[in-house]
């Protein structure tokens, strides 16, 4: 035997470089799960940008009520109907009008806010023409050109040939028309005789004191942001009481079904067996009824409003929820985990609160966030047939309803609404796709 | 086979018996009567009322009475609509939201079918992300604000199309884009994803490989496979594009099955409320029951379980 080869070497007892020393530490803190998903999200602008509207919106419809001049129901019928953005003719004392689709005049400064109505004066019904006083100013509106041509018009409509063509030279409005804007064609379409009635002829003429108004500035409404609806209410406020709507539908929906789906699919997952069988193929006949039906049926028993919104949309939204809960459940079930919470003596409610339901909570989240948009999408489909939040109050749903009748005159009553929701369900659908890439990968498709 | 359709048919049928058992007790769980609201002073008027519908029997005989009626095709007397019964006015108004039906489910599978491929094809170049921004609007957007802006569009600027009914063809154009949009919006996505799916398959890299003409590969092989989970889909959206959307009739002005039901709910009408109900879920259950039986004899992968 050789002593030699027993021998360690020296220098394998010299001590270690500093860094190598640093090659099994962990250099990052360990991420909860959380931590992880969120890291995941930030990194996803489009979820970032949509997670800041959807706040925006949030901070919005609670704190504006607060100190905004008017309220949801606040009426002001002098000044109903007035748009956001309007062509007003400015007169020689600082002051602007507006003539209204109706033929009155709105007074106001030459900032844009609103002082009311023009003293109405005389009517000539014959002459058609409307007379105002504004400051001791005589304004008068006559509209006997554009109702002139509305008479030609319908007789063209008369004359029409097979073709659906008419002649310029029988209508005095289209000569004009063509006079004025060049472009000699002899025949035109009923159709373009139409549009050129409706939306290219100078409606009416505005003389001030005998003068006639020419100039028109675009001035923004100072007074309404928005504007009024048929009522002269706010279109703004109505509108932010309108997110109150839907964001409380939307949530509470989505705790609703929280609480039930999680807890029925939980249960039908982890107890199984025949009582499984059971719930499951109660779930089977919920999902092959449209849900709509059932939202709306149980709108007729609880009755139109709030409350009655949230419950039947609660009540209904959550068998997708139950499915999915139940498939995790399934397979966590059958992790040591759970046996050794079995073996130390746990229940069945401890070990599906404290071990189970924490150990979704990705998906859970992620279907929670997808229901919402869904819930609000509902509460706007009920409200604008009818069914859901009733006057005073205002959601998107029925504002869109309201705006309806008067589409051709009031378009923007109709516009606004319709880009509140679109844009808030668009948000909340790129948020929940976000949140799904972070936290529950598994279901990208 | 055979079994497995018998199977299929008796769930079916336990599933609509199910739905009228719930709409029954949903209707009899509303306060009051139909006709408690009416100013008929007099008891006995209201008391012959009530014997004429049955509403003065036991629950449980009234309960056995719809079933029997119902399972005989008739649907009761409107409470509401003086002398007409339900039957009736269920096909004076089922016609337009059957035509307008079929005619978006047809617009929605080839046009659906058709983006969601070439979607697939031209991935992530700007085709496909052009497709997916509109899908991803298509299915944000709520109908009633696509029905509104295309009536402004087209018939109040340009003139093109009745702004209300559907006395010629034109009058539908409208409303089967606008129930269209949601359902197409849905399938492109899928079919896309589908599609991309069915792509990295071995067999497709078979089929090239073998020297397969492209059009032979796509026709063949990846429209086949990629097309199956649109087919799950076409059950439930056939049966609520023919049952009518309610904001689309509304906003058209069209008499169809849709705006019926909205408007029995707004008079509290309940014999129709119940029919149109059961009407609806009868549709839905057949739709999904026959495509359940097609998916199987599309795709012999599945086992009659």
């Amino acid at each position: 035997m050789n002593d030699e080869s027993m021998k360690i070497s020296s220098e394998l007892w010299e001590p270690l470089e500093p860094e190598a020393k640093d090659a099994e530490k962990i250099e990052r803190p360990s991420l909860t799960f959380f931590q992880d998903g969120w890291r995941r999200l930030k990194a996803n602008k489009v979820a970032m940008v949509s997670m800041i509207i959807i706040a925006v919106i949030t901070i919005g419809a609670i704190v504006i009520p607060w100190f905004w001049p008017y309220t949801y129901k606040a009426q002001n019928l002098d000044l109903a109907n007035i748009p956001a953005v309007m062509d007003t003719y400015p007169l020689e004392n600082g002051k602007n009008i507006y003539v209204t689709p109706q033929y009155t005049v709105v007074v106001m400064d030459s900032k844009g806010n609103l002082e009311g109505l023009a003293e109405s004066g005389r009517k000539d019904m014959i002459g058609k023409k409307n007379y105002f006083s504004v400051d001791g100013l005589e304004i008068c509106v006559d509209y006997s050109l554009y109702s002139e041509a509305t008479k030609e018009y319908k007789s063209l409509e008369k004359k029409v040939d097979e073709t659906g063509m008419v002649k310029v030279s029988d209508a005095q409005y289209l000569v004009d028309y063509f006079a004025q804007n060049g472009g000699g064609a002899e025949e035109i379409s009923l159709t373009e005789a139409s549009n050129i009635l409706e939306n290219k002829m100078t409606r009416v003429k505005v003389t001030c004191g005998g003068e006639e108004l020419t100039e028109q500035v675009r001035l923004r409404n100072h007074t309404y942001l928005l504007g009024t609806d048929g009522l002269g209410r706010d279109l703004f406020i109505r509108i932010v009481y309108g997110a109150r709507i839907s964001l409380t539908v939307g949530f509470f929906a989505a705790f609703i079904n929280f609480v039930v789906g999680v807890f029925y699919g939980a249960i039908a997952g982890y107890i199984g067996g025949e009582l499984d069988n059971i719930m499951m193929r109660v779930i089977d006949i919920l999902d092959s009824i449209p849900m709509t039906l059932y939202v709306i049926l149980i709108m007729v028993v609880v009755g139109p409003g709030l409350v009655s919104i949230i419950l039947a949309l609660g009540l209904t939204f959550w068998v997708k929820m139950a499915r999915i809960v139940r498939g995790q459940v399934l397979t966590l079930k059958q992790q040591e985990f759970v046996k050794a919470a079995v073996v130390t003596g746990a229940d069945t409610k401890r070990i599906i609160i404290k071990h189970l339901i924490p150990n979704m909570m990705g998906p859970i989240m992620v279907n929670i966030a997808m229901q919402i948009p869904s819930a609000i999408f509902n509460e706007a489909f009920l409200s604008f047939v009818g069914l859901g939040i009733s006057a005073p109050m205002a959601s998107w749903g029925t504002l869109c309803n309201d705006a309806l009748a008067g589409i051709y005159v009031y378009p923007y009553q109709m516009v606004f609404p319709a880009i509140a929701i679109s844009v808030t369900i668009l948000t909340f659908n790129l948020f929940s796709d976000g949140l799904r890439d972070a936290f529950d990968p598994k279901q990208r498709k | 086979m055979i079994r497995y359709i018998i199977k299929r048919v008796i769930s079916a049928i336990i599933t609509i018996w199910f739905i009228m058992t719930l709409t029954f007790i949903l209707m009899k769980a509303i306060p009051g009567d139909p006709f408690s609201s009416e100013k008929m002073a007099d008891p006995v008027i209201i008391e012959n009322i009530k014997a004429k519908y049955g509403l003065d029997k036991p629950l449980i005989e009234q309960y056995g009475k719809y079933l029997y009626d119902y399972a005989h095709g008739d649907f009761g007397i409107s409470y509401m609509k003086k002398g007409l019964t339900t039957n009736d006015i269920i096909s004076s108004g089922f016609p337009y939201s059957l035509r307008i039906g079929i005619w978006a489910s047809v617009l929605v599978l080839v046009l659906g079918i058709f983006f969601g491929i070439i979607a697939a094809l031209r991935q992530n170049k700007i085709i496909d992300r052009v497709l997916m921004i509109l899908a991803t609007l298509g299915a944000t957007i709520p109908s009633f604000v696509f029905a509104t802006g295309f009536l402004f569009v087209f018939s109040k600027i340009l003139g093109w199309v009745p702004s209300f009914g559907v006395d010629n063809w034109k009058g539908y154009i409208g409303p089967v884009i606008v129930s269209a949009l949601f359902s197409l919006a849905y399938v492109v996505r899928l079919m896309r994803t589908s599609t991309l799916d069915v792509l990295n398959q071995d067999y497709i890299r078979t089929a090239r490989a073998k020297g397969l003409p492209e059009w032979k590969v796509m026709g063949k092989h990846v429209m086949r496979n990629a097309i199956l989970p649109v087919v799950t889909y076409i059950g439930p959206m056939f049966a609520a594009l023919i049952t009518g959307s309610f904001v689309v009739e509304k906003v058209f002005g069209i008499p169809g099955i849709g705006n019926l039901f909205t408007n029995s709910i707004l008079n509290r009408d309940y014999t129709l409320i119940m029919g149109i109900t059961v009407f609806f879920a009868v549709i839905l259950v057949i739709c999904i029951l026959v495509v359940d039986i097609l998916y199987v004899l599309i795709d012999p992968r599945i086992k009659y379980q």
